[in-house]
């Protein structure tokens, strides 16, 4: 209460300067006063006091309440009446100015020094809460996104400037808009769906997106954060985050363009990589089955047409195995699974290619693990397995080195994985290598090492109808690991008793 | 009818049966044959002798093909080159082997007479 400055309005001099005199003693030595309404009136608009003590019959045009009335039009200072008037009348119409206080003459010098404490106090907490107000009011009504509270039924009680914004309306405009109106209507249901789940207290997302109507017409994209809006526990609306992700929405749906065509092409380059593969090796099968034929033919000896004739049935068969794995490459069905000891498919090609190891300089390391039983197609996943063990060995092809095999259980899944310190594979070349009849070997690869591009993209095939994963890791020079991934059926044994 | 002009002929395919097959039809008009299965091979014999036709594929492991045939004309200018091809080649290749110095392109699968028709008329 430092030095707070009153103003005095009292017609009666005397009465006016024992106030005065009063307020001293309380410790307000700062006041002054004044004998008139319009005086009263004037000295507020200067904004030099703290607290008006008003007397309401005065002298001159206007009295006390009428001069407050004046005042309120611009200032919100706390004034206190002091009056001898008590009829109910005058009260009302002094209660529509808001006043701190009300003292009745006579008083007493600890009822006026308490009224006053009191509205000063009052006044303080007052303007506190009207900055607070103030100042959420500018952050709700500023704020970056749309902000809506609408009542049960579903009319806009609030918009900030954001929200009306988005929508095309002034605020006035949105508030007398029922929030269906602001909906898609093809997207109405599922708003209505959101909200009555949550009014029905269903787990359900507070966000989601919808298509919003703007005044002109045109379609918004609005991501929505919405939750109750009550008052206690009582709800009595729902209070709506809005902000428009249009621009978002449609970069998404361009670039969700370009990714569909994007893959079209590989797609197309793709089947041109297999129909140039097609080609090249069956233009060869025809070519020398044709050319031996001919010749045959031309000299019709014996041991032409009988060589001409091996020469055509072995190339028949390889053409017809080339058919046979690409399609076993684009087929949908696999038949005939067992339960299978994964190791063991593992052991038997081994076997079979242990040989070539040898005689290549590689070592082979096998980690293992003991796993449950995987229901496969056995030629199919000794294929695979033959696949990743040749790759292998044909990345070592020159300098020898380290072959490890490692099988172990991964939560639900088997994995067996192949790594081999050969030559790597570029990694402009890791994307494509489960596409048919692409190779870095073969006469199509260009390479030193005999291969059609099939093998991976038959792996591949294989091991995806077994709703499993290949995935390849490699580091040029350093080595490739390729890691087959295969579910655990377990759910339904069949008819052996088998457990994990 | 024994042939006057016996022709030296190279054959540089990866595919051996290509080969062997080559050998059997010009063997029908007694031509002197050689083949290669890889490109390296290939200019090794162009290097020993010189070749009147080299029938040369157009997929080759380890040297691309048109180094290989860059390579036969550097040694003989006077040694023709046919590409032989199972796949569609497109213009812009067609023409830059043309400039290496290809004199004919034979497309799988072909016919002997095809190839007889390359080469000159012997009769």
């Amino acid at each position: 209460m430092m030095n707070k400055k009153i103003l005095i309005v009292e017609d009666e001099s005397i009465t006016a300067e024992a106030v005065k005199r009063t307020l001293e003693y309380l410790g307000y030595p700062d006041s002054s006063v004044v004998t008139s309404g319009e005086a009263a009136v004037e000295e507020a608009q200067k904004n030099n006091h703290d607290l008006v003590l008003m007397d309401i019959k005065l002298k001159g045009g206007i009295d006390g309440i009428e001069a407050v009335r004046r005042i309120r039009s611009f200032s919100d200072i706390p004034v206190i009446y002091i009056t001898a008037i008590t009829d109910k009348a005058t009260l009302e119409r002094a209660k529509k100015t808001e006043p701190y206080g009300y003292i009745h003459k006579p008083f007493e010098e600890k009822e006026l020094f308490s009224t006053i404490e009191i509205a000063l106090l009052r006044y303080k907490l007052e303007s506190q809460i009207r900055e607070n107000e103030q100042r959420y009011r500018e952050l709700v009504e500023k704020a970056g996104i749309g902000i809506l509270i609408d009542d049960i039924e579903g009319t806009i009680i609030y918009s900030n400037e954001k929200a009306a914004e988005l929508y095309g309306y002034t605020v006035e405009e949105m508030k007398k808009q029922s929030i269906k109106s602001l909906v898609h209507p093809d997207d109405i249901k599922m708003v209505v769906k959101f909200h009555n789940d949550r009014v029905q207290g269903k787990s359900v997302s507070s966000r989601y997106i919808f298509r919003g109507i703007k005044k002109d017409g045109f379609i918004r994209y609005l991501d929505l954060d919405a939750g109750f809006y009550k008052k206690g526990d009582e709800v009595i609306g729902t209070r709506l985050y809005l902000k428009d992700i249009t621009e978002r929405k449609k970069e998404e749906e361009e670039r969700e363009r370009l990714h569909q065509q994007l893959a079209h092409s590989e797609k197309i380059a793709g089947i041109g990589t297999l129909a140039g593969g097609i080609a090249h090796e069956f233009n060869n099968i025809l070519q020398i089955m044709g050319g031996h034929v001919e010749f045959a033919q031309r000299t019709k000896k014996p041991e032409d047409i009988d060589e001409a004739l091996n020469v055509v049935t072995f190339h028949a068969d390889k053409a017809a195995k080339i058919i046979k794995d690409l399609l076993t490459f684009s087929s949908a069905e696999s038949s005939d699974k067992k339960r299978t000891n994964i190791v063991e498919l593992i052991d038997s090609v081994l076997l079979l290619t242990e040989e070539h190891f040898k005689k290549h300089n590689i070592e082979v390391v096998r980690k293992f693990q003991k796993v449950p039983q995987v229901e496969v197609n056995r030629g199919e996943l000794q294929q695979v397995f033959l696949n990743m063990i040749t790759n292998a060995r044909d990345a070592m092809f020159s300098q020898g080195g380290k072959l490890t095999i490692e099988v172990k259980r991964d939560g639900n899944r088997v994995e067996t994985s192949f790594t081999d310190t050969g030559i790597g594979i570029k990694k402009e070349n890791l994307r494509r290598i489960f596409e048919p009849f692409y190779t870095t070997k073969g006469s199509i690869g260009k390479g030193d090492i005999p291969g059609t591009g099939l093998g991976l993209s038959v792996s591949y095939g294989i091991v995806k109808r077994h709703e499993g994963t290949i995935e390849v890791e490699s580091q040029k020079g350093k080595g490739t690991t390729f890691t087959v991934t295969l579910p655990l059926n377990e759910k339904k044994p069949k008819k052996t008793t088998q457990k994990k | 009818m024994e042939n006057p002009k016996n022709l030296k002929i190279l054959i540089v395919d990866d595919e051996e049966k290509i080969c062997e097959m080559f050998v059997k039809w010009f063997s029908l008009r007694s031509h002197k044959v050689q083949f290669a299965l890889d490109g390296k091979k290939a200019i090794r014999l162009a290097k020993q002798e010189t070749f009147d036709f080299v029938f040369l594929d157009i997929v080759m492991p380890g040297i691309p093909t048109h180094e290989i045939l860059e390579e036969i004309r550097e040694i003989s200018s006077s040694t023709k080159v046919v590409i032989i091809t199972g796949k569609l080649i497109n213009s812009g290749l067609l023409n830059e082997l043309k400039l290496k110095g290809a004199s004919d392109f034979l497309q799988k699968p072909f016919k002997l007479d095809d190839v007889m028709k390359l080469l000159p008329d012997q009769d």
